[in-house]
């Protein structure tokens, strides 16, 4: 009896901590969406993509250089990755590199085009980039110049060997119309090269596309960081009450129960508002960007939400300090969240690193649901989840026990 | 005056007491520095941001694998035994790209060398085009390329020169340049960037940054909480006031230290008067906001929505991982954007003084708004 009056007091607790937090829960579910509506149409992926911009500074005044850069905008493919801004000079360049604006640029000495042509290759093109918060450009540069270099090199070798071949067999009358040729030809076989590989695009029948992908992990996120939301229901819970109850007749067992029945409750609500808000803004500005249904993802949540709910529960009952709970929670759902891929995939990481990601609660929560969505075999991740939920609910009433029998001596 | 002062520094010197007290705290915020290490350690590992499936059982074909992997790109490889396994480890995610480099690839090679034109020599399957996949790309063409060069460069010496020369000759004679000449050159902003910072370990400074404004959002809670308890009520509400701040204060300054030494751990400090200087300039920044935020929302159960709000938020807009599009406005509310573009740019620098100024100002104003209100 006392039980179920314990049960009604804690929905009634989580209700009215419900009302408060909902509304600015949509609110940032609408954020995020106009967030993602902002990275389609600024992002890599985007039609009009943006792509890495790079400043290029000094003699770009010569001839050669100057078509060559027209060149290599107007019809090589590196035009889909990288944007070649003319820059005055460096100064202006790195103006425009340290206010953000470019995310590197290319200083071209005096005499480059010379060395290159006469095959001194004396002079280097220098190339400012910081390999921090700009990201990938910084590291992207270092292997795209070493594409350049490699195409510089293969044709000059080219053009001196014929030349040498050509002079050796006394052939100088040809020397200016053959080094014209095999130039021009060298030219032509450089802005074709990537039709060296035929494409064949399979598309996403198995697994998530991108935006799946990341509307799955913000969605996760977002369901491990409520934690935080959840703060103030932790928070009043006082073990006098709880020694109370145990002495009349509700265990710590039936205690955690009520608890984390409310919990839940506030978590499904929490999650799967903003989830069916944030999708149908995208439904409404774009169609066709987001394929997967919210009648695969509700359902596939649920496992996630009991998961998130027994985890909060545990760190709320080790760490019961007001500053330390938010810290650890916001800590180690990042770092959990960071290593099981919800902010770079998790094939950007170290083998041995990806699988102690995918390993973790929330690699497993990422699994299931991407799993469920895309409808393929999802019998491990759901093992994986099954075994953390019930380990975190066995560990939070050990140590609820511990606290309340410890109290009572 | 003296007597203020000393009774500052008594308070002062309790909340941070208070504060390292609790076994809690402590193990948190030494939990940021001993996962970023964990992170550094297992970062200098083999990986890549994308993995490529390779398909090349041919010798001339394994060459160019073996170039491809010993290369030092950003690429991940894994070899399949047969083209079909690779194309199937694409269509189930397995790998992001699979590159099928045929049995007879010399002999296309040749051919395509003969016709002056190489035409889908090789075979890429993907799951879906984008701009990594582009980049992948040059990568492969830039290790194949030089091969075709090379018999393009042999068939027209033959045709147009020598067409008897032996295939020594063309291959002394092609060789004048070494192929490892560098004619690029890197180049670091002075002394801002540690130059063996790898792109896992990037993000961090940034996820730093978000991190100490949710201590400042921690703070504020713990100041709630502690004044719902009573904690405070001998006080009058300036002093309470000064409670808030001075709590934020210090946790904000642990926060600090913690952030440097991080930052140290995972080699992307730049000089210590540096990194105090921006740190301190996001510690006011932070206080700031925060202070802004607790003051318009009140309740602590809003203040938590809005701290989860932020963390997303400051991730997706601020550049952590990226720079999501232009610079407008509404993203200098957030604290840790003008951080980040700070460590380039002193001008930024400027503009989180300026953030404290104004902040400053609003939190003057909104004080003084609720004195006349009360007044009233």
């Amino acid at each position: 009896m006392i039980g179920r009056r314990y049960l009604r007091l804690q929905l009634k607790r989580i209700i009215r901590l419900a009302v408060g937090i909902i509304p600015t829960a949509i609110l940032l579910f609408a954020c995020l969406a106009i967030a993602a509506v902002l990275y389609l149409n600024y992002g890599p992926n985007a039609d009009k993509c943006e792509k890495i911009k790079i400043g290029i500074a000094g003699d770009t005044q010569d001839s050669y250089l100057g078509m060559g850069i027209l060149a290599i905008q107007s019809f090589d493919d590196t035009r889909y990755l990288v944007d070649f801004i003319e820059m005055d000079s460096s100064k202006k360049a790195q103006e425009a590199f340290l206010n953000g604006e470019i995310a590197g640029y290319l200083v071209i000495p005096d005499g480059f085009i010379d060395s290159v042509v006469y095959g001194r290759n004396d002079e280097k093109i220098t190339y400012v980039v910081s390999k921090e918060q700009k990201g990938l450009a910084g590291m992207l540069m270092d292997d795209l110049s070493k594409i350049a270099e490699a195409l510089i090199i293969c044709s000059q070798n080219a053009v001196y060997g014929m030349q040498e071949i050509l002079i050796e067999n006394g052939g100088e009358e040809n020397y200016n119309n053959y080094t014209n040729e095999l130039n021009l030809k060298l030219i032509d076989q450089v802005l074709s090269r990537t039709q060296l590989a035929e494409v064949k695009i399979l598309g996403i029948s198995l697994g998530l596309g991108t935006m799946d992908y990341y509307f799955v992990a913000v969605s996760l996120l977002f369901c491990f960081l409520l934690g935080i939301c959840g703060a103030p229901f932790f928070w009043n819970r006082r073990n006098d009450l709880g020694m109370l109850l145990r002495q009349r007749g509700v265990r710590s067992f039936s205690q955690i129960f009520s608890e984390y029945i409310a919990y839940i409750l506030f978590l499904l609500i929490a999650t799967y508002i903003p989830i069916i808000v944030s999708k149908r803004i995208f439904e409404i500005f774009f169609p066709r960007v987001l394929t997967i249904s919210v009648g695969d993802l509700l359902p596939a949540m649920l496992p996630v939400v009991l998961l998130a709910g027994a985890f909060h529960f545990l760190l709320f009952e080790i760490v019961q300090q007001t500053i330390s709970s938010i810290l650890v929670q916001s800590v180690l759902v990042t770092a959990m969240g960071y290593l099981s891929g919800f902010m770079f995939p998790a094939y950007f990481f170290p083998e041995r690193l990806a699988e102690i990601g995918r390993k973790l609660p929330t690699g497993c929560a990422l699994r299931y649901v991407s799993d469920s969505v895309s409808k393929t075999d999802r019998f491990a991740p759901m093992i994986g989840m099954v075994c953390y939920t019930i380990l975190f609910l066995g560990m939070t009433l050990i140590i609820r026990k511990r606290r309340l029998c410890g109290d009572e001596r | 005056m003296k007597d203020k002062f000393r009774r500052i520094l008594v308070w002062s010197r309790l909340t941070e007491k208070r504060l390292l007290k609790k076994k809690s705290y402590l193990l948190t915020i030494m939990l940021v520095p001993v996962l970023l290490l964990g992170l550094r350690i297992v970062s200098g590992e083999d990986k890549g941001i994308l993995t490529v499936g390779l398909y090349a059982e041919s010798e001339f074909a394994a060459q160019i694998a073996d170039e491809l992997e010993n290369a030092g790109t950003l690429l991940k490889f894994v070899r399949y035994n047969s083209a079909e396994d690779a194309q199937e480890a694409v269509k189930n995610g397995t790998v992001n790209t699979a590159w099928i480099l045929p049995d007879n690839l010399e002999s296309k090679m040749n051919n395509a060398a003969r016709k002056g034109s190489a035409y889908h020599i090789v075979t890429v399957v993907e799951r879906e085009d984008d701009i990594s996949q582009i980049f992948a790309r040059e990568i492969l063409c830039s290790k194949l390329f030089p091969k075709y060069i090379y018999g393009l460069y042999c068939e027209f010496v033959r045709k147009r020169i020598d067409p008897d020369i032996s295939e020594e000759e063309l291959f002394e004679k092609y060789h004048v340049i070494e192929e490892k000449t560098e004619l690029f050159q890197a180049e670091y902003p002075n002394g801002m960037i540690s130059a063996d910072a790898d792109y896992l370990v990037a993000p961090v400074r940034g996820m730093l940054a978000v991190w100490l404004v949710l201590s400042c959002f921690g703070a504020v809670l713990y100041y709630k909480r502690d004044e719902e308890q009573g904690v405070y009520d001998v006080y009058s509400s300036q002093k309470r006031f000064a409670c808030l701040l001075g709590t934020q204060f210090f946790v904000a300054l642990n926060g600090c230290i913690i952030c440097i030494l991080s930052c140290k751990i995972c080699n992307i400090a730049l000089n210590l008067l540096h990194e105090i200087a921006l740190w301190g300039l996001l510690a006011g920044c932070s206080i700031c906001f925060c202070t802004i935020l607790t003051m318009i929302l009140g309740k602590p159960e809003r203040i938590c929505m809005v701290t989860v709000l932020s963390v997303i938020m400051m991730l997706v807009f601020c550049p952590v991982f990226m720079e999501l599009g232009p610079e407008w406005s509404f993203k200098w509310v957030f604290p840790p954007y003008f951080y980040l573009k700070a460590l380039y740019s002193s001008y930024y620098a400027g503009r989180m003084g300026s953030y404290i100024a104004i902040g400053c100002a609003i939190i003057f104003m909104i004080r003084f708004a609720f004195k006349r209100q009360t007044i009233r």
